[in-house]
């Protein structure tokens, strides 16, 4: 555990002290409060438009950390070798693989909060008021975004930080278009065709489980069970992840 | 005494993703390193050296055979808790001062508070880097980077050192510290495996060495017992004429003239008659050595072959 807590810490220090993803936290920052002056586009709606906008940007720019972040926890420090001086410790492959999750999700946490804050804050000084639909469908979002991260850090434990750049991509378009896949099963005529598209539809996640961004925009009540659910998704798929993460690094050799 | 290093029968080849025969890096190496040794390994780039280390270290997984550190598997924590690391090339995280590197590794190691200030403070002042402790490695230059590469791999105060070509990149005076620290920890009494290109290097500081050549091991033992008793004198004399010089081939020598000097190379039971002999025709002695070949010189003999 001791040293878990230790190499977590590092990532986020790591993390911190990057050009990059700071950038993307201040990036993320003007788009919301771009938001905030943008409403007169949709008037009588300005709560809708600045929850839609809000909840798309901080997926996106949420999606854009979580692959940074994730390819940045194995293969760098392969790379530049690092691991090599870090390994010889009594540090063991397995807490290794957990200590720079935990890092990287400390982070998402944070960066989570504070894109969260603002946006609550926008709308707050719109309209007075916020709902707690929305810290609902913030959660929603990180749950997704732990799930990426941990399948990026698996991909990069095998393939390239490019390889793995455009593998995260490709999980988070499946991830979200997984009812087309699962239409498209429906209409294949041939058996190989319904059995690939099943197969990819089971073991790719489901994002749009963990999306409620149309119910808060349409101002739906969420049942607060929900929550339970979409936490047992997304923290169950991101540890089985972590678990097979864990068995290829193990057999990686450096 | 204890073995603290055992491989045996210890093979890698180095496979692709699609299989294929792979390349042989490492030979069927049967070694041990006993307690308080310092041991050399040594060889050309490629020679095997870093994959050895790296199975030491558990970063890479036998094909055949296996190695054993302080009696135990080379993944055990209890080993690792025992073993100090320098790689060849230290690259560290450039976002952490020298400080600050030294107290993440001491953190997992379990140094903590009074003790892990200490000790970085220690190793801080042993490499020389203590007022350069708050600078941040990105700016460290290589020779610093290589001295805080070995106050990390101190930091647990190893019984087992490990370093990966020692002076890689250094200039004279930084790779003349590196080699003082080192011959220092030998004299502490701990136990250091390094790997070396350098055969001069590892002659100087080594009590055994190992010479790898393409994965495999070559020849094993003391610099004593690996480098040949000179099998000429050589003698440097002034003031020599044409028929000394002649008498001195005679005596089969050979006579070679070179800044005003004689060097005369002769067989050892030949040394004295040939004194007499430049000593009689007026002659003045310079010098009498019997020089050994270098660990270089042996290493090339050995090689020559399979080069050729």
């Amino acid at each position: 555990m001791r040293s878990i807590i230790t190499i977590a810490r590092n990532t986020i220090s790591e993390a911190l002290s990057r050009v990059i993803l700071q950038m993307i936290l201040v990036f993320a920052i003007i788009f919301l409060v771009l938001g905030f002056f943008f409403t007169f586009m949709t008037p009588g709606e300005e709560d809708k438009m600045l929850k839609d906008l809000g909840l798309t940007v901080i997926t996106g720019f949420g999606l854009l950390l979580a692959i940074f972040m994730g390819v940045s926890l194995i293969q760098p420090e392969m790379e530049r070798r690092t691991i090599y001086a870090l390994l010889a410790k009594p540090v063991r492959r397995l807490e290794f693989v957990l200590g720079k999750y935990a890092g990287t999700i400390a982070v998402l946490a944070l960066s989570m909060i504070v894109m969260g804050v603002v946006l609550v804050g926008s709308l707050f000084l719109k309209q007075g008021v916020w709902s707690p639909e929305l810290l609902i469908a913030l959660v929603g979002i990180f749950f997704a975004l732990m799930i990426m991260a941990a399948l990026v850090m698996m991909i990069s434990t095998f393939a390239s930080t490019l390889m793995s750049v455009v593998a995260g991509f490709l999980f988070w378009s499946i991830g979200y278009a997984q009812s087309y896949l699962q239409q498209l099963s429906e209409h294949a005529d041939n058996p190989v065709s319904v059995r690939v598209l099943n197969t990819i539809s089971a073991v790719l996640p489901n994002f749009t489980y963990l999306d409620l961004r149309l119910a808060v925009v349409d101002g739906l009540s969420i049942p607060a069970q929900l929550l339970g659910k979409m936490a047992l998704y997304g923290v169950g798929y991101a540890a089985v992840v972590l678990a097979i993460a864990a068995v290829l690094f193990n057999e990686r050799e450096m | 005494m204890a073995s603290v290093v055992e491989m045996h029968g210890l093979t890698k080849v180095y496979r692709s993703f699609f299989g294929g025969t792979g390349v042989l890096a490492l030979n069927q190496l049967d070694l041990e390193i006993q307690e308080g040794e310092t041991f050399g390994l040594v060889g050309p780039n490629g020679s095997g050296k870093t994959t050895c280390l790296k199975l030491l270290l558990g970063l890479l997984y036998p094909t055949a055979g296996e190695a054993m550190l302080f009696g135990r598997k080379v993944w055990d924590m209890r080993v690792k808790a025992l073993l100090g690391y320098m790689p060849e090339t230290p690259y560290f995280y450039d976002h952490l001062s020298g400080e600050q590197l030294l107290r993440y590794f001491a953190q997992l190691f379990g140094l903590r508070g009074a003790e892990q200030r200490r000790r970085i403070d220690e190793l801080l002042a042993l490499v020389g880097l203590s007022e350069r402790r708050h600078m941040l490695l990105r700016y460290y230059s290589r020779g610093m980077l290589q001295r805080i590469g070995l106050a990390q791999a101190l930091l647990n105060d190893p019984a087992l050192l490990i370093v990966d070509e020692v002076t890689s990149g250094l200039d004279p005076v930084g790779a003349h510290q590196i080699r003082s620290l080192i011959l220092e920890l030998k004299r502490q009494g701990k136990t250091i495996l390094l790997s070396s290109h350098l055969l001069n290097e590892v002659q100087t500081l080594c009590d055994r060495v190992g010479v790898l050549y393409r994965g495999n091991l070559k020849a094993c033992g003391t610099i004593d017992e690996l480098l040949p008793q000179p099998s000429q004198v050589v003698i440097t004399a002034l003031g020599l004429e044409a028929p000394t010089v002649a008498r001195l081939e005679e005596l089969g020598a050979a006579c070679a003239a070179a800044d005003g000097m004689v060097r005369v190379t002769v067989a050892p039971e030949q040394a004295e008659q040939a004194v007499a002999v430049i000593q009689g025709d007026g002659g003045r002695l310079h010098e009498l050595t019997r020089p050994r070949p270098t660990l270089e010189e042996v290493f090339m003999d050995m090689v020559r072959e399979e080069v050729e």
